[in-house]
């Protein structure tokens, strides 16, 4: 099989790199060659982070090369604007609608970019967008918007569920696990 | 049965290595893209795994430990190595009993460092092997070989990571662990005591353990050549950016230092073209050079000198970048000093005092230099502050402050704060005590007074430590009463008597939430 790229942005503190960390994991699982990527050098400050997730039958280069990227996981939506570079072209794109203002800007809320999913639209990707973090919420915690991310991205990749289900147990802290599993399937739900 | 794999990053994969190769003592100083190794080690690790004060520390504290016999390894970013350069050198002509190597991270990029110094001529330097693998199984594996060779060469052997490597996660099959050494530490004054009736020997001897050098080390370099015409030669993770080309393209793969040079010859001739495709600097393209008159690579100005190389710079070459669809001018996220962080309100106070400059260091407080804040005026290295400070106030520049972190200042504050007192500067020195190393990840110091392993000891008491430095005004503040702390600051900074230290106290937010 083809080397299937995945590309995972966000900001520092929004569980990006344990969507990446699940992703690869079911990778791996599934029987694929696997490298991923975690570019978080000054994340928990706020930062842009991105994680590279490639896997398939041999992967080398443990980035996505530009202009390679099969799929975009956002967790927010300037970050998925920021890496539209890094996709190939109709690439399919999962986007939490979701704002978050870049430090120092949080008094000129005109300099975030508008109507972020028409662009994206207009570029011509295929996009998925849906406010997450409602949907966490209302299994439990906002901080499980990842997991419902995933669980959109996850009805596009050759992944069995059972598999998604199984490495989610295993990467969450215990107490959480029903409310992670819960979150998955609202998020395959709605895709 | 297939074996299983994990997925391991290559910070895990070499931690990993070293327990596999019967490992007994790991040191190191944490400093991103390294500082998962010895995080690992600490807890999955039974021996010793331990946060030194700084790298040169770390290094010695690893020596010391193989010359009982038992295999050591000390992990460091790329500028550790500057710091433990003085052992480093040296322990090459002495050597080691124990298996002993040498872990260094390279950041092409710098995407959190102050340069991007290539470890390989830093091995070349001190004349020692150096493996650079490609990926984490490659890492472990490389480990493993590189503390048997060290033990076979009494040398310190060396492995370079990137911080493309370190942080990437990739499949590895675990190994057997194999048994610790015995102890057997032995006096051997001819061979581990540097001096001058020594030394010129020693020195002859690692000279002539090169060549056993290269001939062991010959089977990490391969070619994967047929009928190509073209070549690429690839050091270490670049490997990678080139088997997406390898069926154009003959790929000469190199993971091992020092190679023998007919190694290159024999692969580019014949070939019409030859790339090299490395991170840091043109190493072994200056080597290729000199065997084939069409080398394209960072000194031609094909792949860029600077920064870092990545997997699009073969495709920028071969014109087949996709370029997708850019969205320009959007606003930057760049990092900030956190919510609630006592170091802004410090600067806060530091800029309403008006220091005429400002020395800064190295740590999360760095972010200071940025807008709004803007508060730090120079930034050099780990520990630069107080000393640069001490030299502008030497040429009688008034109102001269300096601003360095509580484990900065335990790395390499403590010698420029004696030397400041000691040549009666007459500057102000902050010392921003978030009680932890935060910016790597909140790893503890002898200030915090708990080990890398957890275990409770005794706190080392920094207002003690300034006072025995020769300090004689060291005032301990909270930053966030910034009123207080602004006109603290202006007191110090209008007084000419010598060395003014005070602390600003206020754990860092992201620990107190734990």
């Amino acid at each position: 099989m083809q080397t299937i790229n995945v590309l995972i942005t966000g900001v520092g503190g929004q569980g990006t790199i344990l969507a990446g960390r699940i992703l690869a994991k079911c990778a791996l699982e599934s029987g694929f060659d696997v490298k991923s990527n975690e570019l978080h050098g000054m994340a928990q400050r706020g930062g842009s982070v991105t994680c590279h997730v490639r896997f398939g039958d041999k992967v080398f280069s443990p980035m996505i090369p530009s202009g390679e990227a099969d799929f975009m996981l956002a967790m927010e939506e300037l970050e998925a604007l920021r890496y539209l570079s890094h996709m190939k072209k109709g690439a399919s794109i999962v986007m939490n609608k979701r704002n978050i203002m870049p430090a120092g800007l949080e008094n000129k809320t005109d300099a975030y970019p508008q109507e972020i999913q028409k662009k994206i639209e207009e570029l011509r990707f295929k996009i998925s967008a849906l406010d997450a973090q409602k949907i966490a919420r209302d299994c439990g915690s906002i901080k499980i918007e990842n997991i419902v991310l995933l669980g959109v991205l996850s009805k596009q990749l050759p992944i069995k569920e059972e598999i998604w289900k199984e490495v989610i147990k295993t990467a969450v802290p215990p107490k959480t696990i029903e409310m992670n599993l819960q979150a998955f399937e609202k998020g395959r739900l709605t895709a | 049965m297939a074996q299983k794999k994990e997925l391991m990053t290559g910070n895990e994969a070499i931690a990993r290595g070293a327990i596999e190769a019967g490992l007994s003592y790991a040191t190191s100083y944490p400093g991103t893209p390294a500082t998962e190794i010895l995080e690992y080690l600490a807890k999955n690790f039974k021996g010793r795994a331990e946060w030194s004060v700084n790298e040169k520390v770390a290094y010695e504290t690893a020596v010391g430990a193989s010359y009982t016999g038992r295999r050591a390894m000390v992990s460091m970013k790329h500028v550790g190595l500057n710091v433990a350069a003085d052992p480093f050198m040296t322990s090459a002509y002495l050597g080691n009993k124990g298996g002993f190597v040498v872990v260094v991270a390279d950041d092409p990029g710098a995407y959190s460092s102050q340069n991007e110094q290539d470890t390989r001529i830093f091995a070349r330097f001190a004349k020692v092997a150096l493996f650079e693998p490609s990926d984490s199984q490659e890492a472990k594996d490389f480990i493993i070989a590189a503390f048997d060779l060290s033990e076979k060469y009494k040398m310190p052997v060396m492995l370079r990571s990137l911080t493309k490597l370190s942080h990437t996660a990739s499949p590895v099959i675990e190994g057997e662990v194999r048994e610790e050494n015995k102890l057997a530490l032995q006096k051997d004054p001819s061979q581990l005591i540097a001096v001058p009736s020594n030394v010129v020997r020693l020195h002859k001897e690692l000279v002539e353990k090169q060549t056993g050098l290269m001939a062991d080390g010959a089977v990490y370099n391969s070619i994967f050549k047929d009928k190509q015409k073209k070549g690429i030669i690839a050091c270490g993770i670049a490997y990678n950016y080139a088997m997406e080309y390898a069926d154009e393209y003959a790929v000469l793969k190199i993971s091992f230092y020092p190679f023998s040079e007919s190694l290159v010859k024999d692969f580019v001739s014949g070939l019409e073209e030859v790339i090299v495709l490395e991170e840091g600097e043109p190493v072994v393209e200056e080597i290729a050079r000199k065997f084939h008159g069409k080398v394209k690579g960072k000194i031609t100005g094909e792949i860029n000198r600077v920064g870092e190389t990545g997997p699009d710079a073969l495709a920028k070459y071969f014109k087949k970048q996709v370029k997708g669809a850019e969205v320009k001018d959007l606003p930057r996220r760049p990092p900030v000093l956190c919510p609630g962080c006592g170091h802004r309100e410090l600067y806060k106070a530091l800029k309403a005092a008006k220091p005429v400059f400002t020395a800064g260091d190295i740590g999360c407080y760095t972010l200071g230099c940025n807008p709004p804040l803007e508060a730090l005026d120079s930034c050099l290295c780990m520990g630069a502050s107080i000393s640069k400070a001490a030299g502008i106030a030497g040429q009688g520049i008034k109102r001269i402050a300096c601003v360095i972190g509580d484990s900065t200042f335990m790395h390499m504050g403590i010698p420029a704060l004696i030397s400041a007192v000691y040549n009666r500067a007459n500057i102000t020195v902050l010392i921003l005590d978030n009680s932890s190393t935060a910016m790597t990840g909140h790893q503890p110091t002898p200030l915090t007074g708990v080990t890398a392993k957890g275990v409770e000891v005794p706190r080392v008491i920094l207002e003690d430590l300034c006072k025995a430095s020769g300090v004689t005004s060291v005032t301990v503040i909270d930053p966030i009463n910034v009123e207080a702390a602004t006109a603290l600051i202006e007191e110090k900074l209008g007084k000419e008597n010598g060395v003014n230290v005070i602390i600003a106290r206020r754990p860092c937010v992201l620990s107190r939430k734990r």
